[in-house]
């Protein structure tokens, strides 16, 4: 028996983990991190309604629950950084962000600091090896529901002091468990742009937060003709194509931002594609290669072989099938197989 | 972690305490037989109406109020604040008594907040910052109420460290300029012989449940001729200063609670210093902890609040509440938050360091074997979280 503390949202998935921990005779406690402050109520994710329904779950399990306040490195480590980047003219991750610095960074830590063995989460990923080697992150066994792209970063040392009850399962069996455990079945929608963007609202939320990096631009193509204008940079992604306001630029997507210029730059599809991606603030669980391995530039995206090399927390990979767009600010996670070997925050492709 | 811990310790009675079973006892007909609503004529609210008096009665002559109907039934100890803060103000503002409110910086939130609304609403609002000593001092109020001064609201004791304000000369101050007086007795009563004569205030704000009476029962102290506006309007109950229909059970329940403590008081109160030394000294026996507020102070009783260097209350708080013991660190209506304690950073501690504090609050059940379980379960958990604490390392080296 371990002492386990689940991080709980409130949802099914984490609800489900602390049910399995128990039932197989773990000492269980709950804890709901609260991220966002009062000015924020009432969205989707991370609310106090999240706290109440994670309370509610540990009531009728019978374990103690606590909502613990991370307001200040939510905003430090996560919506601070994201604001940032966009400002920059990059595309952040902030699932990423968050799983390194605040679940994986100060919860994991304020677990420890309460004697408990492990944390656990409702992830969908596990972590493979025995006691003889070091422990690698991995996917899940179900592809569909698989979120090590965003776990990537976790150390050894938080690895052998987590657990992923869902790691191991089938979306099927997900389901029929939190059936038999009647745990409530309403899921929020998975949002691309932070549990604290209101829906639909980046750019208004962006412009409320750096304004002055709003500032109006030109919408270029290849040859260097205007093709239209813009009000600022912050919340454009590289390989977008919708929502620009562009009338007459059938078929281009944005493949490139200067912030100093505020310029965006168009091209055709085809000249979105990359073969070499160059990745920095790296971790990295191997030698330095080159190693062939499969990457992603995106958590939905398509996984492409390549042969990566790591220097000083650097990764260049040289794709063997060609990517379409990978946004600098997102992340490149590198997969031997099932296990992930390391990754870092793409800095450039060509 | 489990809810079914060895043992439980309950020592937080600052937060809430249990109801006496003798409190209980007489409440309960009101929930069935003796139901009637006390407006009513006929013979069951004439029942109701004469135990909603004799409550009142009885608590009036406990605080010795001039008249019963200087006692207004409420429904909270906020609620009483509430409308002491907003209700004076106001009216006083409508009578020409100026629109300055001068209010301690560590108030509970339940003075602060209707404070802010009133500066929200036209007032000017002065802070009046406690000394180190955990003490308003009577000067530093001199020195900020003015003749368009309307309300002075300083609490008689502190809720998180508990020390005892100088009330009487602090209502001098605010009547030599004309303003009325209000104190968030809450913490108070009970546990110190509070007497409305002997310290000149206008208005108090009490509590039932901080003295082992129910929850969701309070009364404002309102002396005759201060102006009041009341918070809840409708049929005009409690002399049309608060309406809704009284809760014949509860006030009848907050009079007996009041009168146990009365009767007990003189045997409680040196039994409970007793055991509250006891925790002071236990837990500065920790190197590097402190008291906080003067020791030499008045305090109330069964009050200690502490800080333990280089640790986060919240950490303690949770391996304390695995073993059954229930404490608490910054006040209860904010637990849950890392938000250091405004009463602990407006007596001058740093940040990081109101974060480690502990508080202690003693009581009725509680007995010495249930001090030394903390004093015996704290120091481990202490030694540890400094162990694994970078902050303690870099404040004072290795070691606890």
């Amino acid at each position: 028996m371990a002492r386990v503390f689940v991080a709980m949202s409130g949802g099914v998935d984490s609800s489900l983990a602390a049910a399995i921990l128990l039932e197989e005779g773990h000492d269980v406690t709950g804890v709901t991190m609260r991220l966002l402050g009062p000015e924020a109520e009432g969205q989707e994710c991370c609310s106090a309604d999240g706290a109440r329904s994670a309370k509610r779950v540990c009531d009728a399990l019978g374990i103690a629950h606590y909502t613990l306040e991370f307001t200040d490195v939510f905003s430090s480590e996560v919506v601070e950084p994201y604001v940032a980047e966009y400002a920059a003219g990059r595309t952040p991750n902030p699932c990423i962000a968050c799983n390194d610095r605040v679940k994986f960074g100060e919860l994991w830590r304020r677990v420890m600091l309460q004697g408990a063995d492990f944390l656990a989460t409702g992830h969908y990923a596990r972590i493979a090896g025995g006691p003889d080697c070091a422990p690698r992150l991995a996917r899940a066994v179900d592809s569909s529901k698989d979120q090590s792209y965003f776990l990537y970063r976790m150390t050894p040392a938080q690895m052998r002091h987590t657990l992923f009850p869902l790691g191991g399962m089938t979306k099927v069996e997900v389901r029929e468990r939190a059936a038999e455990l009647r745990l409530p079945s309403a899921r929020r929608a998975e949002s691309q742009d932070g549990c604290f963007v209101p829906v639909g609202g980046v750019r208004a939320f962006l412009r409320a937060r750096c304004p002055d990096a709003f500032r109006a631009g030109p919408f270029v193509d290849g040859t260097g003709r205007v093709r239209g204008r813009h009000d600022g940079v912050p919340g454009i992604t590289v390989g977008q194509r919708r929502g620009l306001g562009l009338q007459q630029a059938e078929g281009l997507y944005v493949s490139g931002i200067v912030p100093a210029t505020s310029t965006v730059v168009l091209e055709e599809r085809a000249k979105l594609l990359k073969s070499r991606v160059v990745a920095v603030d790296a971790v990295w669980s191997s030698d330095a290669g080159p190693l062939p391995v499969t990457v992603r530039t995106r958590y939905r995206g398509p996984e492409v072989p390549g042969v990566v090399r790591w220097q000083h927390g650097r990764l260049s990979v040289e794709l063997t099938e060609a990517l379409e767009a990978p946004a600098p600010g997102q992340s490149l996670v590198c997969y031997e197989g099932d296990t992930v070997v390391g990754g870092g925050v793409i800095e450039e492709a060509a | 972690m489990s809810d079914d811990s060895p043992r439980t310790v309950y020592l937080d009675y600052a937060a809430t305490t249990p109801c006496d079973p003798r409190v209980v006892e007489v409440m309960l007909p009101f929930f069935t037989e003796r139901f009637g609503n006390p407006n009513s004529l006929y013979a069951l609210g004439r029942d109701g109406y004469r135990a909603l008096e004799a409550a009142r009665e009885s608590f009036a002559a406990s605080i010795n109020a001039a008249s019963p109907t200087e006692v207004i039934f409420t429904g909270a100890g906020t609620e009483s604040d509430n409308a002491a803060l907003v209700g004076i103000s106001q009216a006083g503002k409508a009578r020409n008594k100026g629109s300055h409110v001068v209010v301690s910086a560590f108030e509970h939130h339940a003075v602060l907040e209707p404070s802010h609304f009133l500066e929200r609403n036209g007032f000017e609002v002065t802070q009046v910052r406690p000394r180190q000593d955990g003490i308003i001092h009577p000067e530093d109020v001199e020195a900020v109420v003015r003749d368009d001064t309307v309300l002075v609201s300083v609490m008689h004791a502190n809720n998180e460290i508990g020390t005892v304000q100088p009330i009487k000369r602090l209502a001098e101050i605010a009547h030599a300029k004309d303003a009325y007086f209000h104190t968030d007795a809450i913490q108070a009563l009970g546990k110190l012989a509070w007497d409305a004569v002997d310290l000149g205030v206008d208005a108090a704000s009490f509590s039932a449940h901080k003295i082992y009476g129910p929850k969701g029962v309070g009364a404002l102290y309102l002396k005759r001729g201060t102006p009041f506006q009341p918070l809840l309007m409708g049929g005009g109950q409690e002399s049309k200063k608060r309406s809704a229909t009284q809760n014949v059970g509860g006030v009848t329940a907050f009079a007996k609670a009041l009168e146990l403590c009365d009767e007990e008081r003189d045997t409680e109160t040196p039994r409970l210093e007793a055991l509250r030394h006891r925790v002071i000294d236990g837990v500065l026996a920790l190197p590097n902890s402190d008291l906080n507020g003067a020791r030499d102070v008045p305090r109330l009783p069964g009050y200690a609040n502490l800080v333990i260097k280089g640790i986060e209350g919240e950490s303690m708080l949770l391996q304390l509440d695995n073993k059954g013991i229930a404490v608490s660190t910054g006040s209860a209506c904010s637990s849950g938050s890392l938000e250091p304690s405004h009463v602990l950073l407006s007596i001058g501690l740093a940040p990081e360091i109101a974060h480690g504090s502990l508080r202690v609050t003693l009581g009725r059940y509680t007995s010495e074997g249930d001090v030394e379980y903390l004093l015996a379960e704290l120091p481990p958990i202490v030694e540890r979280l400094r162990a694994m604490s970078p902050v303690y390392q870099k404040m004072f080296g290795s070691g606890s």
